[in-house]
C-alpha cells in the first residue's frame, strides 16, 4: 500500500526558478522516512505540497488512493498531520487537554467522546500528567510531544515533523526521538512517519533516507545504503555524516559495512576479545 | 579586563511571588576568548548573559565588565555606556530583522548610536564582510535569505557597533551542518580580531570545539567554572546531577569502557576518539 504517491510534481515560488520539476516519490504505508537536505534544498516545500498547504504548478500527489485535488483536500488531510518546529508557535487551548481537545472539535468529534481520545493521545506521548497545565510553562521537548499528541488525537495514517526537534535541548530532543521510536512499534503499518531533518543521526533512525537539493532527489535508500555509497555526496552537500560514520572513517581498518552507533559500538567490542 | 560576576543575585518579581534565578553567582569570563555558558533549560543561562549588556541588574552584587560597574543601583542614562561595548544576539536573531534591505537593516544599530549615515553605512559593509555575506544580496530584502544568511545578517547588525564583547544565546540552533560550520568558523574569527565571545549552548561538542572556558550553571548557581578538558573529565555521576551531556565521542569512550575497555583520558574530538580505538585495537601508535 502506498501512503504518498507523488508523480511529476512541478513547483515554483513566485519570481523564482523552479524548485520541483519531474520530481517522483512514493513512500509505503507504514514506513519511517527521514526528508533530508540543507536550507532551501525543498523539503519543506515539499510537505507543504503534501498537505495541499501550497498548491501545486503540475503533477500528481495521491495520498492512500485518495487523488490530492480541490474536493478531496479535507479527506486527504484527514489522513495527515503535522508537527511544526517551533514549539511556541503551535499552541491554541488554555491547557495542554483543551490543546488536544482543539483538534476533535474541528473534526466534530462527540464531546462525550473526547476525554478518552485526549488521555489516550497524551499517554502515548507520556504527557497525561499534564493534562491540566498551561503550556506555556512547558519545555520545549514537552510542548513538541503534546503537539504529537494533538496530532494523534486525530489518528491520522501520516504524521509529517518539519524539523520537530530544532530548537530542542538535547534532553527534549532525546525524549521527542524515543516517543517517535515507541509511536513507530505501537502502531507499526499504520503510521507512516515523515520525519524532516537536516541532522544525520536523527536521520539514521529512519528505515529510509531520501535526500533533497534543490528540489531533485540525490539519494534514497535505507541509511546503509545513503550512508555508505553516498558519504562523499553528503559531504559535498554539507550535510555531514552521522557519527558512527565519521568514526568508522577515522578507524585504521574500517567496519566491513555501515553500522549505526550501538552496531558501531558492539564491532569493536568483539574485536577486542 | 574580563567579565566578572561577583556574588550576583537576581530573582523576577518581588517579594512573597520572587523566584530566584541567580544565587550568589561568582564566575568571570577572560577578556580575548571564548566562554560558554551551559546547563540544563532553566538553570539561569539567559538571566545570566543579560546582566552582561544590563537588560537585567543584579538585586545584589555586582558585575564588573571591563570598566564598567553593573549593580542594582546603576541609572538607565549609564547604561549606554556598557551597551557600546556589548553586542548581544539573541535566539533566533532572525526574527528581528525589519529593514527593507539587507544593508539597511545592519546599518541601523550603528545610526543608533548616533553615528552619521555614511559612517553607519560603512561599519555596515564591514560588518557584512565579516559575516561572509556576498555584496550581490546587500540591497536585497533579508527575508528573501536562506535561514543561515539570515541568521548571519542579524549578527551583523550586531557586529555594526563593533562590540569589543560579543554575547551569544544558542547561536547555530535550528540551523543546517553548513550553516552552523560557517557561523562557528565566524565566532573563531570574531576571537582572532580580539574580541571576548560569551556564548550559551546546548551542544557539548561545540563546547569542546570552541570554548576556551566554560561555565556550568545548574539551578541558578555555578557548578563548575573550568576549561573543557577538565570539564569533560569529571566523574560520571556529576552530569547526571548538573543535567549535561558529554561530548559523543566522550560518551562513546565510556560505552567502551563500559564493555570493558581501559579508559585514560576522555576523548573529546572524532579524532582522539579514533586514535584511542586504533591504539587499542590494533596498538597503533
Amino acid at each position: 500500500m502506498d501512503a504518498i504517491k507523488i508523480d511529476n510534481l512541478a513547483y515554483h515560488y513566485e519570481d523564482q526558478a523552479p524548485l520541483f520539476k519531474n520530481f517522483n516519490l512514493t513512500i509505503q504505508a507504514g514506513d519511517w522516512v527521514a526528508l533530508v537536505g540543507h536550507n532551501g534544498s525543498g523539503k519543506s516545500t515539499l510537505a507543504k505540497l503534501i498537505l495541499g498547504l501550497l498548491e501545486r504548478d503540475d503533477g500528481k500527489i495521491t495520498v492512500y488512493d485518495l487523488p490530492l485535488t480541490e474536493e478531496n483536500l479535507g479527506k486527504a488531510r484527514e489522513k495527515m498531520g503535522m508537527v511544526f518546529q517551533n514549539p511556541d508557535n503551535q499552541f491554541v487551548g488554555a491547557t495542554v487537554a483543551d490543546d488536544v481537545a482543539f483538534g476533535l472539535e474541528n473534526q466534530q468529534v462527540p464531546s462525550q467522546d473526547m476525554p478518552a481520545k485526549i488521555e489516550a493521545a497524551l499517554k502515548t506521548v507520556g504527557m497525561a500528567a499534564f493534562a491540566d497545565r498551561e503550556p506555556h510553562y512547558l519545555s520545549g521537548g514537552q510542548k513538541q510531544r503534546v503537539a504529537l499528541a494533538s496530532v494523534l488525537a486525530l489518528q491520522p495514517k501520516i504524521i509529517i515533523l518539519d524539523e520537530a526537534t530544532a530548537m530542542l535541548d538535547p534532553q527534549g530532543r532525546a525524549a521527542v526521538l524515543q516517543t517517535l521510536k515507541d509511536l513507530k512499534k505501537a502502531y507499526g503499518d499504520q503510521l507512516t512517519l515523515i520525519m524532516i531533518t537536516h541532522d544525520m543521526d536523527e536521520a539514521s533512525l529512519a528505515d529510509r533516507v531520501v535526500v533533497l537539493d534543490d528540489g531533485k532527489l540525490v539519494l534514497d535508500g535505507t541509511p546503509a545504503e545513503v550512508f555508505e555509497a553516498g558519504d562523499q555526496k553528503l559531504k559535498d552537500l554539507g550535510l555531514g555524516l552521522p557519527f558512527s560514520v565519521q568514526v568508522s572513517q577515522a578507524l585504521k581498518v574500517q567496519p566491513p559495512h555501515y553500522l549505526n552507533q550501538q552496531e558501531l559500538l558492539q564491532w569493536l567490542l568483539t574485536l577486542n576479545k | 579586563m574580563a567579565i566578572n560576576f561577583e556574588q550576583v543575585n537576581f530573582s523576577y518579581g518581588q517579594g512573597k511571588l520572587a523566584q530566584p534565578v541567580l544565587k550568589d553567582i561568582s564566575a568571570s569570563m577572560p577578556s580575548g576568548e571564548i566562554t560558554a555558558i551551559v546547563g540544563q533549560t532553566g538553570s539561569g543561562k539567559s538571566t545570566l548573559v543579560q546582566h552582561i549588556n544590563g537588560l537585567l541588574k543584579p538585586d545584589s552584587g555586582r558585575v564588573v565588565i571591563n570598566d564598567f560597574v553593573l549593580t542594582s543601583q546603576t541609572k538607565e542614562k549609564d547604561l549606554v555606556k556598557l551597551r557600546a561595548q556589548v553586542g548581544m544576539v539573541f535566539q533566533f536573531p532572525e526574527n528581528q530583522l525589519f529593514a527593507e534591505t539587507v544593508l539597511a537593516d545592519v546599518a541601523y544599530g550603528p545610526v543608533n548610536f548616533g553615528m552619521g549615515k555614511e559612517a553607519a553605512q560603512a561599519a555596515a559593509k564591514k560588518a557584512l564582510q565579516t559575516v561572509g555575506i556576498p555584496e550581490d544580496i546587500w540591497d536585497k530584502s533579508p527575508f528573501a535569505l536562506s535561514g543561515g544568511q539570515m541568521r548571519r545578517v542579524a549578527i551583523a547588525g550586531v557586529l555594526a557597533t563593533d562590540p569589543e564583547i560579543v554575547v551569544m544565546d544558542e547561536p547555530v540552533a535550528g540551523l543546517d551542518p553548513k550553516g552552523q560550520a560557517d557561523l562557528l568558523n565566524l565566532i573563531e574569527n570574531l576571537k582572532g580580531q580580539g574580541k571576548t565571545i560569551v556564548l550559551i549552548t546546548h551542544q557539548m561538542e561545540q563546547v569542546a570545539a570552541l570554548a576556551d572556558w566554560v561555565v556550568v550553571l545548574h539551578h541558578g548557581e555555578v557548578a563548575a567554572a573550568e576549561n573543557p578538558l577538565a570539564l569533560f573529565n569529571r566523574p560520571l555521576d556529576w552530569y547526571q546531577e548538573v543535567g549535561i551531556d558529554l561530548p559523543r565521542p566522550a560518551q562513546f569512550a565510556e560505552d567502551l569502557h563500559q564493555g570493558g575497555w581501559p579508559l585514560g583520558q576522555r576523548p573529546l574530538t572524532v579524532k582522539a576518539l579514533a586514535s584511542q580505538i586504533n591504539q587499542e585495537v590494533w596498538g597503533d601508535e
